[in-house]
């Protein structure tokens, strides 16, 4: 790809790159077992421990770098099951039209007409408290209407092109027009909405886990938040400097990296087409 | 009234609080003052749709009960100037005092008091409701002034827990109301107590209470509470949103306490095992929760007092297998399950649970793996768990935590089908001389029925009967012999394991109120808290008569 | 009922015991009737003319000619004498004179030996016989030699009309003539026959000329009759593939289009394809005809000799209606608009901007669905659906939109274009490969290279719009709706995609059906033009007609707007081709 990129572009892929890379290299570059006890407890920074540690002494540059990784399979897990159902419900719909169209985004107009964010915390207090991939599942199932809206209606533009009717007049059939020509023509739209609900999952991630509607014990940065804003101690000392600020400031790199690739993924902001 | 209209008002409060304290900024604590505390959504603050201890505090500035406490922790003629038990235990007759009159200006009578029982007996209510008259056979009230209650059987904890708790209402206002809960119009709140609610914000948890300017006792010494609504009590303590703040029930370290102790403007009173975080096992669910080996090698695998220092900086006390705190003059010596990982293995190994390999899961007899499910609160997470979850995989054991908001809880608390159970325990009894060493019996015991928590699955018949016995004998040194017996079961047992007591803490502005006190016991049959309105009303730490401005 | 003049049937010429000259040929002349043998050389009509004056006797011959009644196949020497010349008589393509005697005396030795005439009565009537056949009688008394082709041709006519035959035969009357002579000849014949009232057999390869002569007309392919009947259907509208690609590759003047070879190559004698003859040249052949042989049978007003009846009706179109609404307006875009296609005909379909041109053009290619009548593609109706059937049969008919910029997707290459169709039939990766080349270079592009990995924001309009001929070319239609296709050509690279086209046509039988408001285009390419106008059908006719004597208004108005750089010229033509053969 030699598309020419923006300075938006480059910075997001910078922070979103580095992230990815820690959260890959996880067992590498953390010093300690995130859940072991591996110091007194709240130790301020120090060569030991470099971002100090919590009130039960677990070292808390360790979760963070664990929970990038936690942050980042939860991110693809629910971005890749939103755009995935969003896609299929929209390109399903775009591309049959008549009934199963109005069906189709019906059923959108009522899942959208659900604020998000509440719906999620209350299946989230109904499920019950849940690891990374329930909760990718339900960021996912949350996602995929605003998805499923906007694939419907440039799919259905897609599927006015020639081209589309052309490869129908080949013989093509519905699964080789979607692989080809509809997939492919909604790509730029597709990697935008996959890097905006990454962002959006790293955030209500977060988010869960401060209210405390995650596993306990996931290692995630959203966790070391709740746990670290439960401490009353945060609030009187300087033990936020080292266990609130890197963990909001690890969420905030990471929502900010990923929407301004999703920004300068947006389709309409580089309409140029790939050279050769 | 909405939350601006509130805001608005408490900010013109403030201002007049403000220009008045200016005015009299020599003896400001002289003048009569206004206390701000943290609010709360605690229901409609009526006897009968209060939620738990914080809504019962609040309902208690409105109702009176019979007896009622001070810091010494004795209980004091409040609306009863005095009582006579009978002999057996059975029969407890009041003298209410002459000329009480309700907020409407109509006499309270003994009639009300009768009716107060009977009426109680006669609404369905929950477990919230934390002031019930349980035992009481019948009231009858034996003149304009006098009232006999007759208990089923005996109680020692029938002063404590339903003379000094339960509210007495008013009969020509409840008479005509069948159905209790559900009545929260303000209109029906018309109490014999030393505060009228003067506006209320459910939503919100703001409200404002004003003093009863004809109190019997005399015009109460705190004109004015305010309740509003804040996240943080300390850092609203600090803001100066409030005057007095409680620290969390789970405990706090030096660390959060050292900016106020530093601080001369604020004062610090503490109480030590107000509350608890019991590990609770369900014996119910058979396997390896069923057999006590098992339990005790889990108690020896946790280092309570490692836990106690690491979380609290001391600011606590490790947990006690006989349940009750180190202050309880009832507590007696018990096995301590003293923290020995390698004696906590062998015990395991020596029960059949053996680790297929070294820092495996182990393994029960028919191979199932001591896998549990750990059922706790979410608000917040306790922070042991952690520290629980390491200490146990550390013996080859391992615990999956889920942690769920409080209502789920105690709903799940209440079906009794988890495996495992971590949560906050209001008790076992406060910083009490005389803390009542009856706990052990309602949380223990398979006869109690509908708590909120205790031990789950645990029957042990022995305990059961001598539980019973200490709650009906009247003689001090047997039930010293009963109650220590019952540690004794509750350690060998060890349906549950008290992971440790934090210390509460409350801080204030000395400035504009400095006589706070953590009520020996509990208030009202065991309320942790310093918001006894005993010290609004006198603005002094003992007796029955308010200072005056 | 009298037996007819001349009755031939079942019969067949073997030569040398392996060369099939004819198989089975038969048919019949009554008086005063012409008929017109036709057919490429080799096809067995010089056979057939011998056989009947009774050249050819068994063993190569066996059947059946009877003429008057008397059988002539096996018949003997001194029967034959008496029916030649008197009863039938054949004028030979070759020169049959002797070069040491003078014509003179070869016309008139059929006068003295057979009319019993003397020999300056027969010298007489002979110069009588070469006035009426338009030769100078001076010329008789010159060597054959010394005479020139025509004239020697016109000398043969004479002979054989020399006793006043029932039967005349003409063996490529015209062939070797100056057009002009070999007009004037024919009209003489024409003339004649009505005089004298004998029955005519006109044996050519020549189908105008033929054409213009008689009746009825027979087509032999590889000795075998392909298809027989009044000449106006047979030529005007061929039924038998062989006629129409026959017809189609003569150079007239009454269409419009360009010529197109027959494919293949004629057959050897010595080894007839079995089943149908013609079937390894036929464009719409299928398995029965490589298996079965073909009876002669009735069809459309005359005897075809196919299992199909003659040409497949590739597409038609019957009472389409087409609308589209836009908010609550309606937009009428076809209305009762019927349209035929058959087996590689050409069919144009012009019309001023907004007559519904493209709608109809994507209705029979199956892109639009009409909300009235039917499509049927092949015999079955198109319809737009995702059913294996419904696909397999759009695959059939191939729509060339007009903006190849909507029609090529901007993600592919030119490779992954032109192969797309391939692609989806799922045709082997080989295969693929070299159809792309070779579809590339059909239309002009290259094959090879770098080019095939350009896209199409890296080409030209023209360059796309071949591609997309390609492609759809690459998908082996039956039938391709071409919609405006060149309007991003110049004119050379226009001409060569239409030489392509032609190409396409001969070799796959392909129906074509070519959108454009271009009048002076589509008649270089079409055999019929079909004129809307406001989403109607203003006027149908053949290519010349439509575009030389346009009646409707619409067509009028194409006509006038259409490049020409004489006008004149083609007023001309179009007179001359509407005037039949009169003039």
């Amino acid at each position: 790809m030699s598309r020419a990129r923006s300075p938006l572009f480059w910075s997001g892929a910078t922070l979103v790159g580095t992230l990815a890379l820690i959260a890959m290299l996880a067992p590498v570059l953390s010093p300690y077992d995130p859940r072991a006890v591996s110091g007194p407890s709240l130790v301020p920074p120090s060569g030991a421990h470099l971002l100090g540690t919590n009130d039960a002494g677990q070292d808390i540059l360790s979760q963070l770098i664990w929970g990038a990784r936690s942050s980042a399979l939860v991110a693809v897990l629910a971005a890749g099951l939103a755009v995935a159902i969003g896609v299929f419900v929209g390109v399903g719909a775009g591309l049959a039209r008549g009934w199963v169209d109005a069906v189709a985004m019906r059923v959108v107009d009522v899942f959208l007409a659900v604020p998000a964010l509440p719906l999620l915390i209350l299946v989230a207090a109904l499920l019950g408290p849940s690891g990374p991939i329930a909760i990718a599942v339900i960021i996912g199932l949350a996602g995929w209407p605003a998805i499923a809206r906007i694939v419907r209606s440039q799919a259905l533009g897609v599927a006015r092109r020639g081209y589309v009717d052309a490869a129908r007049g080949f013989g093509a059939g519905r699964l080789y027009l979607v692989g080809r020509h509809l997939v492919p023509a909604l790509g730029p739209l597709i990697a935008a909405n996959f890097v905006y609900w990454a962002g959006t999952a790293v955030a209500l991630q977060a988010g869960l886990a401060f209210l405390g509607l995650s596993d306990p014990t996931e290692v995630s940065w959203g966790s070391v938040l709740n746990r670290a804003l439960s401490h009353p101690g945060v609030y009187f000392t300087s033990e936020w400097t080292w266990w609130v600020l890197p963990a909001g400031l690890a969420i905030t790199l990471a929502v900010v990296g990923l929407a301004f690739l999703a920004l300068a993924l947006e389709p309409g902001s580089n309409p140029r087409l790939r050279r050769s | 009234m909405n939350r601006r209209a509130f805001v608005r008002a408490s900010a013109g409060t403030a201002l007049a609080l403000y220009l008045g304290a200016c005015g009299s900024s020599t003896s400001s604590s002289s003048g009569r003052p206004t206390l701000r505390l943290a609010g709360g959504s605690f229901g409609f603050p009526s006897p009968f749709s209060y939620i738990a201890g914080p809504g019962y505090v609040q309902m208690s500035y409105i109702y009176d009960t019979l007896l009622w406490k001070d810091s010494t922790g004795r209980m004091l003629p409040w609306l009863a100037s005095r009582f006579r038990r009978s002999r057996d235990g059975l029969t407890y007759s009041f003298e209410l005092r002459p000329g009480i009159q309700w907020h409407d200006g109509r006499p309270l009578t003994a009639e009300d008091v009768a009716f107060t029982f009977e009426y109680f007996a006669r609404q369905p209510l929950g477990p919230l409701i934390v002031a019930q008259p349980f035992g009481v056979g019948t009231a009858r009230a034996r003149g304009p002034h006098k009232v006999e209650v007759e208990l089923e059987r005996p109680a020692v904890t029938f002063l404590d827990s339903v003379a000094g708790a339960v509210p007495i209402i008013p009969r020509h206002i409840w008479s005509s109301i069948d159905d209790a809960p559900s009545a929260q119009d303000p209109g029906v709140l018309v109490g014999s107590g030393p505060y009228r609610l003067e506006s209320f914000s459910a939503g919100e948890g703001a409200s404002l209470y004003t003093a009863n300017e004809s109190y019997f006792l005399g015009t109460p010494f705190v004109k004015r509470i305010e309740l509003r609504p804040v996240d943080n009590e300390l850092t609203a303590l600090q803001a100066g949103e409030i005057d007095a703040a409680d620290t969390p029930p789970e405990g706090v370290g030096e660390d959060t306490l050292a900016s106020f102790r530093a601080d001369s403007a604020f004062g610090v009173v503490q109480d030590a095992g107000s509350f608890t975080f019991p590990l609770i096992w369900n014996l119910q669910r058979g396997g390896a929760l069923a057999d006590v080996r098992f339990r005790r090698a889990c108690a020896l695998a946790i280092d309570r007092s490692a836990i106690v220092e690491r979380l609290l900086g001391g600011n606590g006390e490790p947990g006690n297998p006989g349940f009750l705190p180190g202050e309880s003059p009832f507590q007696v010596p018990v096995e301590q399950y003293s923290f020995d990982p390698a004696a906590a293995s062998d015990l395991l190994d020596e029960a059949g649970y053996r680790r297929p390999e070294a820092s495996a899961v182990r393994q029960g007899p028919e191979g199932e793996p001591l896998s549990f499910s750990l059922l706790t609160g979410n608000s917040p997470v306790p922070p042991v768990l952690d520290l629980l979850v390491e200490s146990l995989q550390a013996v080859g054991v391992d615990l999956s935590p889920q942690a769920v908001d409080l209502p789920t809880l105690f709903g799940r608390l209440q079906e009794g089908t988890d495996e495992i159970v971590l949560s906050l325990y209001p008790g076992p009894g406060g910083t009490s001389p005389n803390a009542d060493p009856d706990i052990l019996r309602t949380f223990y015991s398979s006869k109690v029925e509908g708590r909120l928590q205790g031990a789950q699955g645990y029957v042990n018949h022995v305990f059961d009967r001598l539980a019973e016995r200490q709650l009906v004998t009247q003689n001090e040194a047997a039930r010293r012999r009963l109650t220590a017996r019952l540690q004794e079961l509750a350690a060998r047992d060890l349906p549950v394991l008290p992971l440790y007591y934090p210390t509460l803490f409350n801080v204030f502005r000395r400035e504009v109120f400095d006589r706070w006190y953590y009520t020996p016991g509990g208030f009202a049959g065991g309320l942790p808290g310093v918001f006894n309105k005993q010290v609004f009303v006198t603005g002094s730490k003992t007796g029955l008569t308010p200072r005056t401005a | 009922m009298t037996a007819p003049l001349l009755e031939v049937s079942d019969l067949s010429v073997r030569f040398g015991g392996d060369v099939d000259a004819l198989r089975g040929v038969g048919f019949a002349l009554d008086r005063e009737e012409s008929l017109a043998v036709v057919g490429e050389s080799g096809a067995g009509k010089s056979t057939l003319a011998h056989c009947i004056v009774g050249l050819i006797q068994p063993p190569e011959a066996a059947g059946s000619v009877r003429l008057n009644g008397e059988e002539l196949i096996g018949a003997s020497a001194a029967t034959l004498r008496s029916v030649r010349w008197r009863l039938v008589a054949i004028a030979l393509q070759g020169a049959p004179f002797n070069p040491v005697v003078p014509v003179i005396d070869q016309v008139a030795e059929p006068l003295r030996e057979h009319g019993g005439l003397s020999s300056s009565r027969a010298r007489r009537r002979a110069d009588d016989l070469a006035r009426e056949s338009l030769l100078d009688p001076a010329l008789l008394r010159r060597f054959p030699h010394q005479l020139a082709g025509g004239e020697r041709r016109k000398a043969t006519l004479a002979m054989a009309l020399a006793l006043d035959p029932a039967v005349v035969i003409l063996d490529e009357p015209a062939a070797g003539l100056d057009p002009a002579t070999g007009r004037e000849l024919l009209d003489r014949v024409h003339e004649l026959r009505r005089a004298r009232g004998f029955s005519l057999i006109a044996i050519s390869h020549d189908l105008p000329a033929v054409a213009r002569l008689c009746e009825r007309t027979i087509v032999l392919y590889a000795g075998e009759v392909a298809e027989a009947g009044p000449t106006e259907h047979v030529i005007g509208r061929p039924a038998h593939p062989y006629t129409w690609a026959l017809v189609n590759s003569y150079p007239v003047t009454s269409t419009t289009k360009d010529l197109r070879p027959i494919r293949g190559e004629p057959p050897d004698p010595r080894a007839v394809p079995s089943g149908c003859p013609f079937h390894p040249r036929c464009t719409q052949s299928e398995t029965i005809c490589r298996d079965r042989h073909p009876p002669l049978e009735r069809s459309g007003g005359r005897l075809v000799a196919c299992h199909f009846g003659g040409l497949k009706v590739l597409l038609s179109a019957t009472l389409v209606h087409k609308a589209f609404h836009s908010g609550s307006r309606r937009l009428d875009a076809l209305q009762a608009v019927s349209l035929t296609v058959r087996e590689g005909e050409s069919v144009g379909v012009v019309g001023p901007s907004g007559s519904g041109k493209t709608t109809l053009a994507r209705v029979i290619a199956g892109d639009l669905s009409p909300d009235r009548g039917e499509v049927i593609l092949e015999g079955e109706r198109l319809a737009r659906s995702w059913r294996r059937d419904a696909r397999a049969l759009s695959r059939r008919v191939q729509l060339v939109r007009q903006d190849p910029w909507d029609a090529l997707s901007p993600r592919l290459t030119v490779a992954e274009l032109v192969r797309e169709p391939l692609d989806i039939a799922g045709a082997g990766d080989q295969q693929r490969r070299s159809a792309v080349r070779a579809r590339l270079e059909s239309v002009g592009l290259p094959g090879y290279g770098t080019f095939l990995e350009a896209r199409v924001h890296e080409l030209s309009g023209g360059q796309l719009q071949r591609i997309a001929l390609a492609r759809a070319i690459a998908a082996r239609p039956k039938l391709l709706v071409a919609d405006e296709p060149t309007s991003m050509l110049d004119a050379s690279e226009q001409a060569r995609l239409l030489v392509v086209l032609r190409e396409l046509q001969v070799e796959m039988g392909l129906g074509l059906v070519l959108v454009s408001h271009d009048l002076a285009l589509v008649r270089k390419v079409t055999d019929r033009i079909v004129v809307l106008d406001a989403g109607r059908v203003a006027e149908e006719g053949s290519s010349a007609a439509v575009s030389g004597r346009p009646r409707s208004l619409a067509a009028r108005r194409l006509m006038e707007a259409a490049r020409a750089f004489a006008v004149g010229d083609e007023r001309g033509a179009s007179e001359r081709a509407s005037g039949g053969g009169t003039n």
